[in-house]
């Protein structure tokens, strides 16, 4: 028993980020629950938010890998998860600013469903057994039903009950999927279940639909077909600031944990995410195509994203992972960046309709000019990271053909990179409006404010300086 | 000094777009003379660099070459990513055909005066990327320029071009992105089949142009290497790759079927734009495939060597009879572009010294001329907004000064010895008849080429130029002669292309050794 | 001085003219552009005499242009007699030409720029005469064609100048494209361009290749030398100047095509020679009927032009190529006398050229007639003229050669070349006729000649067999043939029954047209004489509008616009281009939104669809489910507590706490049981 409790104990003090995030979740409440309105209500509530954010990535960053399971091999730190909820924290201290920069009021519960997510993430990225990943991919999946529902208007509830069954759905799938590998492996940790399957003689067809069942959850995180539906119209419902997160953190998680659960079924995964790729681009983008609304477009190129982010692993190679694993950091710039560009086009046009976008740069060509780079980044033209991100995935699946892997791999290549061609129809449609278009009547009277253009400016450099040293991002990720 | 002159090229019209981009709004009519003086120091600089290159020297001269970017990438080994510069008797033409045509585009520019500002900072950034695509030695930086020449361009013609500017602007960059892409798949592929030397024991993958080029550092046995019979669709990737460079590269240059985005985009770009366009932008097309498509896979481009020379000669045939039916003079000024690239084709795939030198001189020579050719139009569009043929009638009486340059120029373009473009389109022509991989009937059936390009453009010339004096009544008349800077620009571009008609050896000393190299190293 | 430095002068002292003419048209005074282009050419005159004078052997001078791998491409001089012949020859007629233009083109608005554009075509005339090398030659036979467009519409105003200069040039790049083939095929036969080293090679290639080959540089002669097919272009280039006409379009630039012939003799096969005699001779014959029937007093001269030339190709072809420079020789001169006589006629005549409305000019300008009458028998070949010596030698070449030739049919060819110079003593006597002779009996008028027909006299003289041959009949001893050794030709009673047939031909025109005063009736056989057999129709109506469309002009504006009325072979492309290529791309564009369309159509109505009916549901049953909460349950919950509340005020503030306050006590808890574990 006591051995028990020291383990737990050691364990736990390892994980001082999370402790953080947990405190800081406190912290709201006690304020949300005894604190006075008064004008400082909201600001205080920010501050809050954003400090525990702060802090927990400053202990994060300190904290080393070890290599051996925390909490009976619930947990496993290693420096792939160290890396990952890094991201996470920098995006919702990206996502807090976002907030505070485009001076949204929102409740508090928002911010404890905010930290809630990162908090839940950050154990989604660590887990290494059924349980508590099934717990950690839970509970990020319930704050996020209350973020896009919260709202209590009609069209959020009506998103929020979508991306709840969808969600219900996949993870029902999951469950199921789960349930299976523990039968074949009769055992739940997933060192055990990597062992027992590695060693049994389990029926290939099997552990293929386990496999696809168990991928339901994560890919539904990703918005990656085919658990895409919810996407757009999450995505059009929701404030801008919360989307944006929902469209960085939850993938985030769904990226790693897929790799995880790559590595512990031993079975050719080629011809599945191969095809969950090739599904999610060709979806993402052709439907991107058609759209007129900036927010339903984003939600499309979301699921295309998400598609060539899985395309680093393909091979499940160490490379490729680090591929995507830069894919998703310069990712989180990027959409946070495009988010922000699009809450700023809003605050002067109150519209996400691309048309309503003529003529914005010629009034703010500085605001212009820096989101061009979003788009052009999300493309993936250089001299943006977005290419040096879609040139380390492609990498991978070369060097995966050329030693010998399915022709399917040269498919995927030729097909991701023709849609990369094809994306720029839609990414360019903001550019193409904001540059190209003469403007419109009515005239912007209000100015684009100081945080924001910094904020903006912080985010295109982030995205350009990403392609000049990718090895900051590279070198730290292992 | 010396020793950072091309990174100059690169880096200073790039300072100088961003400070352009910055000018307060009492600054913005600068713009224009901070563009034109950019513009004169590069064209002094390439000017430079071309006089004192010395051309009995084998390989790339003024050479910088500094690391860049080296990711690791785990348990395959380093990419080796490098900031490379050099120029060799292939590029160094390239580059000061650069200097001429970007200084003429930005002259010509002056007569913008919607947003200057923006459109000068686009005008710079386009022309440090062109300057990085010819000097680049590694693939890498090579189509990052490559690449972001797009940008600017799109924006150029988008909003500063005719009244279907969009569509064309959209097109331009669907269409050579899709190329780009076919680029980018080879670039990945060769990347990862070059061995640089080892770095503590690890692999190192390079982009480098010195080592691709070398088929001893293929690493044995990978996909890229010359005796892999890996295939794809039953063909060799090898096979596969080359014909996508032969599509990537042939979009940009444009070879017919591929050459579609022109016409529009030409007529839909103001008049400097179009000058840059197709003076300097499509002979990136031509650059890159002789360095990359021939330099990289000569085995490859020997076999389909009939087949690159019939898309030239198609291009010519093709592109000359599509000149022919146009009423608008800038359309049919962009497809005899297609139709003059198409020499540039055919002269690389005779594979012998005659016609890729021929090839590079026919670039040069189509750089000046079709920068005269657009300003020529210019000149008329700006007075009455019109392109139409048949609106006009016997300019010359009215116009002598502009008829003169127009004659230069058209005559030059139709390949009248004396004016550069006849050296190129003769020797292309002799390099293909004296080609052991091509059959006769190429270059015979490329030379109607000559004939319908008289047909096209001195029917346009008798049209509008010749007969009693006339312009529709719709149109304003107001046709007055050049201006000074019309005919200083055109004058001087006529000198040119007449000097380098008359005295091909100030162009031909410099690229006959990079030739003489280059084949030799492709083992011809 | 070395001989190339004496010609590296001459060309620039007339590339100079050009410069300075076409750069001061503005500004310089007309004298002094006049004093300017004749000295030059005068300059240029004496210095290639003085080069003839001195000339001892050939002479082949390099200088490094290119050089590309192993090839070099070298500006070759290549001085033998024939250069220096036809340096002297073609500045000796432009000198002419140009003191003669003095008058013709006073008054022109664009008088300097004439001069400048006769400097620039002298300068390229002699740099093709001086070349040895195939390159160049081809080089400056191009300029020589650029300039010829130049001047042919010279008077651009004028519509059918532009059409024919237009014409000129493309009709000229036809043949050029086969001669740039042959350039293509002598390299990649001989791997050099070199007109010395060609002539010492020796190529393996099978005698078809070389055959072809031979063919191929002849089509250039085809096009500049107005051969048959091409001949076409020949007439129309009279719309130019007519001084222009004597000058290129006679004497100097169409002989190119001979002097062309005569450089590359040595490539040309027995098989392609009998072709290229065979062209001639049909040439000859061809446009020697034509010029019957011409009206224009210069298309009379045109068609003899092209006749002319016909017989020297001819001659090429059988091999008797000094014979064929020697009508060149003499041809140069009298036929350049003729046109500047026309050109004086119609100077007279006030830009009148139908022969038809003249008449009678013998009493008015007997200084005229008397001149043609001599270079019009030396054009018929008759005895004591330069053309008899000349013509003698090809005809006679040309019949001696068909017999050694195996093949019975090639009588054919110098049968027609004997037919076409019959042809030509009968319309030179129809057009002196014409033009000189009228009912009216004036009395002649000998006023002192103005400097245009001082002009014609050198010519005049030039035409009587003096200056070429001591013995008026024989051609072997003239001094021609001491420089270009032309054979002694056996079979004279050939050329004497040609002459016979030539004295009864202009007996029988003389009779028609002077004393019976009978035209040529309209029939058939002349309406296809005077359009030339409709070739020139058949080119601009059939093959032009089957490229590029038929134009109709349009009759609403004053001024000539055209209208497309039908469509050709371009638009047919152009309609491939916009529809099919272009179409489709827009169609892959289209198609990719459309398939984009569906895509989220399926997106949204089909998966979606199915869960918005399911959310919809859900909703509804929320909705029910509510009803029932706030109705029943709530009813029953508030029944409950109102009946609570009755209880107590501190129970009351329990029940009615929020949820966080819950959340809180929660947490806690555990909390304290966390602090609790760690303690212990």
């Amino acid at each position: 028993m006591l051995e028990q409790l020291s383990h737990i104990l050691t364990s736990t003090s390892k994980l001082n980020g999370e402790i953080a995030l947990f405190g800081g979740i406190l912290v709201l409440i006690f304020i949300i629950s005894f604190g006075q309105r008064n004008s400082k209500y909201n600001t205080v509530l920010w501050s809050v938010s954003l400090l525990t954010a702060v802090l927990s990535f400053a202990l994060i960053y300190q904290s080393d890998a070890i290599d051996q399971p925390l909490f009976n091999s619930l947990v496993l730190l290693d420096s792939l998860s160290i890396f990952a909820k890094k991201l996470v924290l920098i995006a919702t201290a990206l996502i807090l600013i976002h907030i505070k920069v485009m001076k949204y009021d929102l409740e508090g519960e928002y911010y404890i469903m905010i930290l809630g997510i990162a908090f839940s993430l950050c154990f989604l990225l660590m887990a290494s057994h059924l349980l508590s990943m099934f717990v950690a991919l839970e509970s990020v999946s319930l704050c996020s039903y209350m973020l896009v529902a919260f709202n209590k208007k009609a069209r959020n509830l009506e998103a929020g009950i979508k991306y709840l069954i969808f969600g219900a759905t996949a993870t029902a799938i999951m469950l199921y999927g789960s349930s299976i590998l523990f039968g074949l492996s009769g055992n739940l940790s997933f060192e055990g279940i990597k062992e027992a399957l590695a060693s049994g003689s389990n029926s290939g067809l099997l552990l293929q639909i386990a496999l696809i069942m168990v991928l339901s959850g994560p890919l539904f995180k990703l918005a990656a077909a085919p658990f895409h539906i919810w996407a757009p119209d999450v995505y059009e419902a929701t404030p801008t600031p919360l989307i944006s997160y929902l469209a960085i953190a939850p993938k985030i998680g769904g990226l790693f944990l897929i790799y995880r659960l790559l590595g512990i079924v031993a079975v050719d995964h080629t011809f599945v995410l191969a095809g969950v790729i090739l599904l999610s681009i060709l979806i993402g983008n052709f439907s991107a195509l058609a759209q007129t609304n900036a927010k339903r477009m984003m939600g499309y190129s979301g699921i295309a994203q998400s598609g060539f982010i899985l395309v680093g692993l393909l091979g499940l190679e160490i490379t490729g992972i680090r591929a995507s694993a830069f894919y998703m950091s310069v990712y989180v710039f990027m959409t946070a960046g495009a988010f922000l560009m699009l809450d700023i086009i809003e605050e002067h046009t109150s519209s996400y309709e691309f048309k309503d976008m003529a003529g914005l740069s010629q009034k703010f060509v500085y605001f212009g000019i820096v989101g061009l780079i979003f788009m052009v980044g999300l493309t993936g033209l250089p001299p943006t990271s977005g290419f040096t991100a879609k040139f380390l995935v492609f990498t991978n699946v070369w060097e995966q053909y050329a030693n010998g892997g399915h022709k399917i791999l040269l498919w995927v290549l030729l097909f991701g990179l023709i849609n990369t061609a094809i994306s720029i129809y839609y990414y360019f449609k903001i550019p193409y409006f904001m540059f190209l278009k003469p403007p419109a009547e009515k005239a912007f009277d209000r100015q684009v404010s100081v945080p924001q253009i910094v904020l903006l400016t912080l985010l295109a450099v982030g995205v350009i300086a990403l392609f000049f040293a990718p090895q900051w991002i590279q070198n730290s990720i292992f | 000094m010396t020793e950072y002159l091309l990174s100059l090229l690169i880096f200073l019209p790039l300072l100088a777009g961003v400070i352009v981009l910055l000018l307060p709004k009492n600054l913005e009519p600068y713009s224009k003379h901070l563009a034109i003086v950019v513009s004169t120091f590069t064209l002094i600089i390439s000017l430079y660099v071309f006089k004192s290159f010395d051309p009995a020297l084998a390989g790339y001269q003024f050479l910088e070459e500094k690391p860049w970017i080296n990711l690791d990438l785990g348990n395959f080994g380093i990419f080796s990513i490098k900031y490379i510069l050099g120029v060799d008797g292939i590029s160094l033409p390239m580059v000061l055909l650069a200097g001429i045509v970007l200084l003429a585009g930005a002259i010509s520019s002056t007569s913008i005066k919607r947003r200057p500002k923006a459109f000068y900072a686009f005008f710079l950034l386009l022309s440090s990327s062109i300057y990085g695509c010819f000097i680049s030695l590694d693939f890498f930086l090579f189509f990052l320029f490559f690449e972001f020449m797009l940008l600017p361009m799109y924006f150029l013609i988008g909003i500063w071009g005719g009244d279907r500017r969009e569509y064309a602007a959209m097109k331009f960059i669907i269409y050579t992105l899709v190329g780009s892409v076919f680029i980018l798949v080879v670039m990945l592929a060769m990347g990862l089949s070059v061995n640089a030397p080892a770095i503590d024991g690890r692999t190192v993958f390079t982009f480098d142009f010195r080592l691709l080029g070398n088929a001893s550092n293929y690493i044995s046995g990978s996909v890229l290497d010359q005796s892999s019979s890996i295939s794809w669709l039953r063909w060799p990737v090898r096979t596969i790759l080359f014909i996508l460079l032969l599509i990537g590269f042939g979009i940009k240059l444009p070879i017919v079927p591929f050459h579609t985005w022109l016409p529009d985009a030409h007529v839909e770009a103001p008049t400097s734009i179009s000058v840059v366009l197709a003076g300097i932008l499509l002979k990136v097309g031509g650059y890159g495939f002789i360095r990359i498509g021939m330099g990289f896979f000569p085995q490859e481009a020997i076999d389909f060597a009939p087949w690159i020379a019939g898309l030239g000669v198609l291009s010519i045939i093709y592109g000359a009879f599509n000149a022919i039916a146009q009423d608008d003079l800038k359309k049919l000024i962009a497809y005899s572009s297609v139709s003059h690239m198409g020499f540039v084709f055919l002269g690389f795939a005779a594979f012998n010294s005659e016609g890729i030198n021929g090839g590079i001189y026919q670039m040069f020579s189509h750089g000046i001329l079709s920068s005269m050719l657009f300003l020529v139009v210019g000149v008329i569009y700006d007075r009455t907004h019109n392109r139409l043929i048949h609106n006009y009638r016997g300019l010359a009486g009215k116009m002598p000064l502009y008829t003169g340059a127009v004659i230069i120029a058209f005559f030059g373009s139709l390949g009248l010895p004396g004016i550069s473009g006849f050296i190129g389109e003769f020797f292309s022509l002799l390099g293909g008849f004296s080609s052991p991989y091509l059959s006769k009937w190429f270059p015979s059936i490329a030379v109607l080429g000559i004939i319908l390009s008289a047909v096209y453009l001195l029917w346009a010339l008798q049209r509008m130029f010749f007969g009693k004096f006339w312009v529709n009544r719709d149109l304003k008349d107001q046709m007055d002669d050049l201006t000074l800077r019309e005919s200083i620009l055109l004058y001087s571009l006529g000198f040119l292309a007449i000097l380098f008609g008359v005295w091909p050896a100030l162009l031909f000393d410099v690229t006959n050794n990079g030739v003489d190299v280059f084949l030799k190293t492709i083992g011809l | 001085m070395p001989t190339d430095q004496v010609i590296f002068i001459t060309l620039l002292a007339y590339l100079a003219g050009f410069g300075v003419l076409i750069i001061g048209r503005k500004n310089l005074s007309i004298q002094l552009g006049n004093v300017l282009s004749i000295s030059i050419n005068t300059l240029g005159l004496l210095l290639s005499f003085w080069l003839i004078s001195r000339f001892r052997e050939t002479e082949i001078f390099q200088y490094k242009w290119v050089k590309l791998g192993q090839h070099e491409f070298n500006f070759t001089l290549l001085i033998n007699k024939l250069s220096l012949l036809m340096l002297a020859l073609v500045q000796g007629i432009a000198l002419l030409v140009q003191v003669f233009s003095l008058k013709y083109m006073k008054g022109d608005p664009r008088y300097l720029n004439y001069f400048s554009y006769l400097n620039l075509f002298v300068f390229s005339m002699l740099g093709l005469v001086v070349s040895g090398n195939l390159l160049f030659i081809f080089f400056f036979w191009e300029l020589v064609g650029f300039c010829s467009y130049l001047l042919i519409g010279f008077w651009f105003e004028k519509q059918s100048a532009t059409n024919a200069s237009l014409k000129a040039f493309i009709v000229n790049r036809i043949g050029d494209a086969g001669f740039l083939i042959g350039i293509g095929l002598v390299f990649f036969l001989f791997n050099t361009l070199d007109l010395e080293l060609l002539s010492n090679s020796q190529s393996t290639a099978a005698p078809g290749v070389l055959t072809l080959t031979a063919l191929m540089l002849f089509m250039g002669c085809v096009g500049k030398s107005a051969q048959f097919p091409l001949q076409i272009w020949l007439p129309d280039a009279m719309e130019g100047p007519t001084p222009v006409s004597a000058l290129i379009h006679a004497a100097t630039m169409v002989a190119a095509g001979i002097f062309l012939l005569a450089r590359i003799d040595f490539l040309i096969t027995p098989d392609a020679g009998l072709i290229i005699a065979l062209i001639g001779a049909v040439t000859a014959l061809l446009a020697a009927y034509s010029a019957i029937f011409q009206f224009d007093i210069k298309k009379v001269l045109a068609y003899s032009t092209v006749s002319q030339l016909g017989l020297m190709v001819m001659g090429m072809g059988v091999g008797a190529a000094n014979a064929s420079l020697f009508h060149l020789f003499t041809h140069a001169f009298f036929k350049a006398g003729l046109f500047l006589i026309a050109g004086a006629i119609i100077h007279y005549a006030h830009h009148e050229q139908d022969m038809r409305k003249m008449g009678g000019l013998l009493y008015k300008k007997p200084w005229l007639a008397f001149s043609y009458i001599i270079c019009g028998a030396a054009l018929a070949g008759l005895p004591f003229t330069s053309g008899f010596l000349s013509k003698d030698a090809l005809i006679l070449s040309a019949f001696n050669w068909s017999a050694e030739q195996a093949n019975p049919m090639t009588i054919l060819i110098p049968l027609m070349g004997i037919i076409a110079s019959v042809m030509t003593a009968f319309y030179v006597t129809r057009q002196f006729v014409l033009i000189f002779l009228s009912s009216s009996k004036e009395k002649i008028k000998w006023s002192k000649p103005d400097l245009m027909e001082w002009v014609i006299f050198p010519l005049v003289i030039c035409s009587f067999w003096l200056l070429h041959s001591n013995n008026p009949l024989d051609f072997v001893t003239s001094n021609f043939s001491t420089h270009f050794e032309i054979k002694h030709q056996e079979n004279h009673w050939v050329a004497y029954s040609l002459l016979a047939a030539a004295i009864l031909s202009i007996g029988y025109s003389y009779y028609r047209f002077q004393i019976l005063k009978k035209d040529l009736p309209q029939n058939i056989w002349s309406n296809l004489g005077l359009n030339h057999y409709y070739l020139d129709h058949f080119y601009v109506k059939r093959v032009a509008c089957a490229l590029v469309g038929k134009f109709q002009p349009n009759p609403l504006d004053n001024v000539n616009t055209e209208e497309h009325i039908s469509s050709g072979l371009t638009d047919l492309v152009q309609t491939i281009d916009q529809k099919a290529v272009d179409g489709l791309v827009n169609k892959i564009g289209t198609g990719q939104k459309n398939f984009a369309k569906g895509l989220t159509q399926f997106d949204r109505k089909g998966v979606d669809g199915f869960v918005g009916l399911l959310t919809s549901t859900i909703i509804f049953l929320g909705n029910v489910g509510s009803y029932i909460d706030s109705k029943l349950v709530d009813g029953l919950i508030g029944w409950i507590s109102r009946l609570v509340s009755n209880i107590g005020e501190g129970l009351r503030k329990v029940q009615s706490g929020r949820l966080q306050s819950y959340l809180m006590v929660l947490i806690l808890i555990f909390v304290a049981l966390l602090i609790f574990l760690a303690i212990f």
